[in-house]
């Protein structure tokens, strides 16, 4: 199935490139009898560590997913991967001479901590098919014929109010996780459109719709990076969105 | 819409913390024999630049997300930092982080996983020491508040108003106070007025009391001059208040009548938990 893929991203106004803690998967090259996979996270703000998490959670999706049921072993051999990546870390702090300080012990004991929500495209017999996995307050939209078909996990603006649970690196802070996954799959038809969006993106997306408009055309209309970054500092002036990294995932089928 | 303003290192908010030092804070805590007044305020405030500094720690570092002043009074009035801070007034997070006066090594009680519990060595920094001494001059410490929330507010015009939090015990000895805690309260950002918060130690025997939304059962004209010169509380702080079980009414002022150390330690948190940290 051939899927073109766009990805437009930007850091929270204020902070550096180097400070966005959004990350996404897509796959090098878009084969057709392979399934097509791609991810998207978001680090939370307030934890130490969450772009790094972010990355290897969208990594790690990307490469080792195998199915929905199959995923405490996923997340077992993603663990397995941070602790290598976190004493890594401390290595390198180190050797720089920057060794871990008194404020930064008790965020690296805590954990990081990201939203995850990761997209299998598969052929089918007319078509194609999507399977989705969620966990937190990244947003999947499917768009056919000018029309909103679908939205996964959440549905509507105010599914956002609340803190979401998240993916976190620290084991002891997944339990319940079972309770927050999040699956969902939908038929695909050739011309269809899904958008993957970090939570501000999502927030927004949802407030538009239930105010009537169709603000995948707004999405649209942005697709290059200056025009995107333009559009987005626009909506943060008018406070339409909430300041915080932005990241869109478009996808043509 | 006030108290919305996002908190930045481009827009960064400001926190003063004004102790009385006074001679009658070496008293113990009411019913808590043991524990002078002036420690236990020492240790909460201690904890409290603690918390503050982690929520600001990223890997990269300390983002000053806020400027920080302690004043103290008694002896003398001027900014209470020891180390490398001493004679500093609003410093900005990221040098508190780095300039702890020392770092003890504290036990902790923590969960040992089996229903029982172990002794954790945890880092306790510290910034301030404990001090009783002499009078109480409420006034000049409140003026020196207020020149810095000036100094503050005119190079940050748009930050989140900033947040006075004053513990005393006492009357104060070099005038009334009032009007020198109506200039902290009439400094504004576009976002709103400062926001004081009266913590009064009091030694009379009353029930202790928080966050009331009227004066009328202070016992003296002292806990009711702290209460009329405290803020009310903002929506979200009001939220925090209900959170730790209170019931605060509309109209709820940041006023602490004879609280004990955890209520000294609550009161402090709902002044401080970051509302809207970016």
């Amino acid at each position: 199935m051939n899927v073109e893929t766009r990805v437009l991203w930007l850091p929270k106004a204020g902070n550096t490139e180097n400070e966005y803690e959004d990350a996404f998967y897509l796959p090098k090259r878009g084969r057709d009898n392979q399934p097509f996979v791609c991810a998207l996270a978001d680090g939370a703000t307030e934890s130490l560590l969450s772009r790094q998490w972010a990355n290897l959670l969208v990594k790690r999706f990307g490469r080792q997913w195998r199915a929905a049921d199959a995923w405490p072993s996923w997340l077992n051999e993603t663990l397995r991967v941070w602790q290598n990546e976190k004493r890594a870390y401390m290595r390198r702090r180190a050797r720089a001479g920057k060794p871990v300080q008194w404020y930064e012990e008790p965020g690296l004991e805590a954990g990081a901590f990201a939203a995850l929500l990761g997209l299998v495209i598969t052929r089918a017999a007319r078509g194609g098919q999507w399977r989705a996995a969620a966990l937190g307050d990244c947003c999947l939209a499917q768009i056919r014929a000018d029309e909103l078909v679908d939205a996964f996990p959440m549905q509507d603006a105010s599914a956002f109010n609340n803190r979401p649970f998240l993916l976190s690196s620290n084991p002891a802070r997944n339990i319940e996780l079972d309770a927050h996954w999040r699956f969902a799959a939908g038929e695909l038809a050739r011309g269809d459109r899904l958008y993957l969006m970090t939570d501000a993106l999502a927030a927004w997306f949802f407030r538009a719709r239930e105010a009537g408009a169709r603000p995948w055309q707004a999405l649209d209309a942005h697709a290059d990076d200056a025009a995107f970054a333009a559009w987005i500092h626009e909506l943060r002036a008018a406070r339409l969105m909430r300041n915080d990294d932005v990241t869109l995932i478009r996808l043509m089928i | 819409m006030s108290y919305s303003a996002e908190i930045s290192r481009t827009n960064p908010s400001c926190f003063i913390f004004v102790i009385d030092q006074s001679g009658s804070m070496a008293d113990p805590f009411g019913g808590q024999a043991g524990k002078r007044k002036a420690d236990g305020v020492t240790d909460a405030l201690n904890r409290l630049l603690q918390n503050l500094v982690i929520k600001c720690a990223k890997t990269e570092g300390v983002r000053d997300y806020y400027h920080i002043g302690v004043i103290g009074y008694g002896a003398n009035v001027g900014p209470a930092w020891l180390g490398a801070l001493a004679g500093s007034e609003l410093v900005p997070i990221s040098q508190v982080a780095a300039n702890p006066a020392r770092i003890e090594e504290r036990a902790k009680k923590v969960d040992d996983g089996a229903g029982g519990l172990i002794e954790q060595k945890v880092k306790f920094p510290l910034w301030v020491e404990p001090v009783a001494n002499q009078g109480t001059p409420m006034v000049r410490a409140m003026t020196m508040a207020a020149d810095m929330l000036n100094s503050f507010v005119a190079a940050h015009p748009d930050c989140f108003p900033p947040i006075v939090i004053h513990i005393t015990d006492g009357e104060s000895t070099d005038g009334d106070p009032t009007q020198a805690m109506q200039m902290v309260t009439r400094i504004a950002s576009s976002d709103g007025n400062a926001l004081l918060f009266n913590v009064h130690l009091s030694s009379n025997a009353n029930a202790p009391l928080a966050y009331p939304d009227s004066a009328a059962n202070l016992p003296d004209q002292y806990a009711k001059l702290l209460f009329e010169t405290a803020s009310e509380l903002t929506p979200f702080m009001l939220g925090i208040a209900q959170e730790q079980g209170y019931d605060p009414q509309p109209g709820a002022r940041g006023f602490v009548f004879n609280g004990d150390l955890a209520l000294v330690v609550q009161s402090l948190d709902i002044g401080t938990r970051p509302s809207n940290l970016r």
